[in-house]
């Protein structure tokens, strides 16, 4: 027997496919043979090896067999409008791909008629229904969210090949999704919603089945953030894009949008689960009309795209460019870096909307980082700010620019804010203030530190944006505005902008 | 632009009878193809999904479990190729400073996993699908022979080298663990 010979009989045999007498004969061989005893020892450690990880395999998928009951309606269309997403988006992040949990529950909720259980995985085609009484969220591991109302049915129909699919049979379900390469699609006989990073509600009536037969069945889409595109079925089906702040009809037999209405604002409230209610109407109030002491939510997804949630934001404001440029942002909760996003967006104040310019962006800038330094121009210093002062207040001092590396003199101001983390701050030369909002910990106070006085105040302004950290905030001298961008908070990466006109002082 | 008709399908009781049956294959495949826990789930479930919209593809020909678990195969295969694809994009994007999104990471104490993954994309195709469902799925050499197409003693030969193949790529970490 050759060595070859010796050594394929040694790996049929390791298959338990080799003859007893065939495997004496290469034992034999190798016992007398230098090279081949090497290599049969390294086969036998890679076989062990290969032994070792089979068991250590063999406990994955343990506690979820594959269920039987799969509903099929995924139709080819679909599956190849989710190929064409996959195909468009380069999606390398694939969190869609894993199934639901049905996180929290209350109530009448059955999963394929069965008793809920806590914290029960939903393999592709489990079917929960929230009954008279209850409520059930169903939660994927990037932290996206479904909650189901009452009176609900929703089916999970599997991860699709760029999207995660569900079907809402009956009345209403609340979608915050994570911003990530991955898609939801949640469709109806009505109407189909895909959708990607915001927080939008669908509502399919009658809520209960077997409603009147006159009244014609609705469905409605409101979305708080985010773009949330509508497909209805027809020939052609129909496709709208509806932007955040808007409610979309759809009634059964007239396949197409009927109205797309401002969200009233306290459900807006209620989705994005604000503490206080914005006046959505607000939002289309000329800057020049924003008044003083009161944040006021901006709306510049309506006239065209935005940037999207973005968190860890900076921007400053470019005299030459009219507005705030977004110097550095991270896309997503899991802190993306936003590519070659220098100087690609710019938000105009006084016309709410972002802009992308084509031409260089150069000169000084106010940069607003987290605790970092901005520009008083009425004295030329830097103001820094820093939650270094006693137990963790925000200490401000001063520095002049040529004093760049030397320690700053610290300002004898009183009443400094507590501590706190990735606040931002900047300063505004026709106020001769400083504004700081938010910071680490759900923090959403607004505070003003007045030069003159050198003395801090806290401001208890009408409206409050959601709390958040690690936001753009940056002055606006053309329109005399505070603006936020962005950031994190409870409600996740936020895609909002908020202006603030600061009130003389006291 | 997807048609009006996608919104309604077929509920096949056929498919979910024959899916039934092929069921108890489908796990020891994703172990053997997947490289995480998380993996595995998606690649049974994506399987499933792949052998309910291509039943009423199956013309007869052969047997439909047969036939199912050629068509689960391919979805690893696709699986693997995907993957692959991620990997050399992320390294495309790394060798130009480019910003790297996160890919799926080794669940702890599956570094040595880890490694067996990397050996077996270096394999030809067919010894790396051979070894991964005679040695991770633990199939018997005659189902592979039917589930690759080939006969039995090619499926023996492409064990014997996938297996020296892997030994020799593996020297580092086979001295280390002795």
């Amino acid at each position: 027997m050759t060595c070859e010979e010796s050594l394929a009989a040694l790996c049929a045999g390791m298959d338990g496919e080799a003859g007893r007498e065939e495997l004496a004969e290469a034992r034999r061989h190798i016992a007398g043979c230098a090279s081949c005893r090497a290599e049969a020892g390294r086969l036998g450690k890679l076989d062990a090896l290969l032994a070792a990880e089979r068991r250590r395999r063999a406990r994955w998928l343990a506690a979820a067999p594959v269920r039987a009951g799969v509903q099929f309606w995924l139709g080819p269309a679909l599956a190849a409008s989710a190929a064409a997403l996959f195909a468009a988006g380069l999606c390398l992040e694939r969190p869609w791909k894993t199934a639901p949990r049905l996180a929290v529950f209350a109530g009448e909720v059955t999963v394929n008629g069965r008793p809920a259980r806590s914290d029960q995985r939903l393999p592709v085609g489990s079917k929960v229904t929230v009954g008279e009484v209850g409520s059930a969220t169903l939660r994927y591991r990037d932290g996206t969210q479904l909650a189901l109302s009452e009176k609900s049915e929703l089916t999970y129909l599997g991860p699709g090949r760029g999207a995660r699919s569900c079907r809402l049979a009956f009345g209403r379900v609340l979608a915050k999704v994570t911003e990530n390469a991955g898609g939801l699609e949640i469709s109806s006989d009505l109407g189909r919603a895909r959708v990607l990073g915001t927080v939008f509600e669908l509502c399919v009536s009658p809520i209960l089945a077997g409603a009147a037969m006159d009244t014609p069945r609705t469905l409605r889409l409101a979305v708080a953030r985010g773009r949330v595109e509508l497909l209805l079925p027809g020939q052609p089906p129909a496709r709208q894009v509806i932007p955040a702040g808007l409610a979309a009809k759809v009634i059964e037999g007239l396949p197409r949008v009927r109205g797309c209405e401002p969200l009233p604002a306290a459900e807006w409230q209620g989705l994005l689960g604000l503490d206080s209610a914005p006046d959505f109407a607000d939002a289309r109030l000329p800057a020049e009309k924003v008044p003083a002491g009161a944040w006021v939510p901006r709306w510049p997804g309506r006239h065209g795209p935005t940037p999207g949630s973005r968190t860890c934001a900076r921007m400053a404001y470019s005299a030459e460019l009219g507005g705030g440029v977004l110097l550095e942002s991270f896309v997503g909760e899991a802190r993306r870096r936003a590519a070659a996003d220098g100087g690609t967006w710019l938000y105009d104040a006084r016309a709410d909307r972002w802009k992308q310019p084509t031409a260089a962006v150069g000169g000084r800038w106010s940069v607003t980082a987290n605790q970092g330094e901005c520009w008083d121009s009425r004295r030329g210093r830097f103001l820094c700010l820093r939650s270094d002062g006693p137990d963790g207040t925000v200490r401000i001092s001063s520095r002049l620019p040529e004093d760049r590396g030397l320690q700053p003199i610290d300002l004898r101001s009183s009443g400094a804010p507590g501590a706190r983390d990735y606040f931002a701050a900047d300063y505004s030369p026709k106020a001769d203030a400083v504004l700081l909002y938010g910071g680490a910990g759900g923090n959403s106070e607004t505070w003003a530190y007045r030069c003159a006085a050198d003395a801090w105040e806290r401001l208890s302004p009408a409206n409050n944006p959601p709390p958040r950290e690690r936001h753009a905030l940056y002055y606006d001298p053309s329109a005399d505005l505070f603006v936020i961008y962005g950031g994190e908070g409870p409600g996740g990466v936020y895609d909002d902008v908020w202006v603030f006109r600061l009130p003389g002082a006291p | 632009m997807p048609s009006g008709d996608a919104f309604e399908g077929p509920k096949p009781a056929e498919a979910e009878r024959l899916l039934a049956a092929v069921a108890p294959r489908l796990a020891p495949l994703a172990r053997a193809f997947a490289r995480s826990p998380e993996e595995a789930e998606d690649l049974q479930q994506a399987m499933s999904l792949s052998i309910i919209r291509a039943h009423g593809q199956h013309r007869g020909e052969g047997a439909p479990e047969a036939w199912a678990g050629r068509v689960a195969l391919n979805t690893c295969r696709v699986h693997v190729r995907r993957r692959r694809l991620e990997r050399s994009v992320v390294e495309s994007l790394a060798a130009h400073d480019l910003p790297v999104p996160a890919l799926d990471q080794p669940e702890p104490g599956g570094e040595l996993g880890a490694r067996l993954e990397e050996a077996l994309d270096r394999l030809e195709p067919r010894q790396a699908e051979a070894i991964r469902l005679r040695a991770l799925a633990g199939l018997p050499c005659a189902e592979i022979a039917d589930a690759l197409e080939m006969t039995e003693g090619a499926v023996q030969q492409a064990l014997c080298r996938a297996r020296r193949h892997l030994a020799d790529i593996l020297t580092p970490c086979l001295e280390k663990h002795p």
